[in-house]
């Protein structure tokens, strides 16, 4: 089976990073390296690897510590902040809903002129079905003219109000 | 990160937010100082790229701070630090190759043009360096510089990297052969190799 480590490669290492390589290394690890196929790789490559690491000009592009903890805690507060709003935008969200929900409501009970626009509207969409959607036709006559609209949206109110009040007050 | 602005300073920091750290400043100071050069070097080399490197540490420690864990020791700290950014590299990578991101060309800050006699010389060899390290695949480059240029063990290694232990050294061991082989195309260097 092919070696694929050298017992000497922390000694080859060790003279490459304290400098020592190869003009103050001693004579016997030269040689050895000289003869072993896997030390003339690894001081090949740690070499050039180190050699590259050591050009790296990382003292001009690094911020300081004081200014990478401010940063942090800067988008951190940020994060903190859009996560508690979440639930506010939520509520709201579903609050507006809610609200254009009864208004529509009121104003179809209140209003026999806007009941007669959404009862056109909707006529308009029967007409345009299919025979098929009989099924459809009935309760949408019941949403124009009777109770069923008003308490179709006091029972989505009595739904989504429990539901805005849970994301407004609820813990994150 | 994004920028802020001066309003959204103000008001972030009058904000009553409280914002959990595991780490408090001191010590994640103490442990910049120790890792963010490196961890620069490692980005740099990973990424071709040292303005992506820039953010990619900032984006790092962040994360690394986010984080709620115990670490046994310094190393096994050091060693999860640099796996999130290894993560985030290789994120980079996978959505640079569905498009999302185009990567910017390696700047290559380092070349000094038209030097004259050694300094040109070593200018031309540590480019031929880069260029034959940027052809490995970015583990191989990983495990490279995290074991010579960062002098890390085999167990942290397998940690930064997510691979067991055991196969560290193989991988190594292939790696070095990978890259020796390209280094042999480059001219030697004058008083850091064999001879």
């Amino acid at each position: 089976m092919k070696a694929i480590d050298c017992c000497r490669e922390e000694d080859v290492l060790d003279a490459l990073t304290s400098g020592r390589w190869p003009d103050r290394a001693d004579e016997e690890l030269r040689a050895h390296v000289a003869a072993c196929a896997i030390c003339t790789d690894v001081v090949a490559v740690a070499s050039a690897v180190l050699e590259v690491r050591d050009d790296e000009p990382t003292d001009m592009r690094i911020p300081s510590s004081a200014v990478m903890w401010w940063r942090a805690q800067m988008r951190a507060r940020q994060e903190a902040a859009r996560e508690a709003a979440r639930p506010i935008n939520v509520a709201q969200i579903v609050a507006l809903v809610a609200v254009a929900a009864i208004t529509v409501a009121a104003l179809v009970v209140l209003s026999p002129w806007f009941g007669g626009l959404l009862g056109g509207w909707i006529s308009s969409v029967r007409a345009a079905a299919s025979s098929d959607m009989a099924a459809i036709k009935a309760p949408s006559a019941l949403l124009v003219g009777g109770w069923m609209l008003p308490a179709l949206m006091i029972g989505v109110w009595l739904v989504l109000a429990p539901v805005a009040i849970y994301f407004a007050v609820a813990d994150d | 990160m994004r920028d802020l602005t001066f309003s959204d300073v103000e008001r972030l920091e009058a904000a009553e937010i409280d914002v959990p750290f595991e780490m408090d400043e001191d010590a994640f100071r103490a442990f910049y100082d120790r890792t963010a050069r490196p961890l620069w070097s490692y980005l740099s080399r990973m990424t071709c790229d040292p303005h992506l490197a820039d953010d990619l540490l900032q984006e790092s420690f962040y994360r690394f701070l986010r984080t709620r864990g115990q670490w046994e020791s310094e190393s096994h700290r050091r060693a999860y630090l640099f796996r999130i950014a290894t993560n985030l590299v290789l994120d980079g990578r996978r959505r640079a190759r569905r498009g999302l991101i185009v990567p910017l060309p390696d700047s290559d800050q380092n070349a000094i043009p038209a030097a004259g006699g050694d300094l040109a010389e070593a200018s031309v060899r540590r480019t031929d360096l880069r260029r034959a390290m940027d052809r490995l695949r970015p583990r191989e480059r990983a495990l490279l510089w995290l074991a010579y240029a960062q002098g890390h063990a085999h167990t942290e290694i397998a940690d930064t990297l997510g691979v067991k232990t055991g196969s560290v050294k193989l991988l190594l061991f292939r790696a070095r052969r990978k890259l020796a082989g390209m280094l042999r195309a480059v001219p030697a260097p004058t008083d850091g190799g064999l001879s």
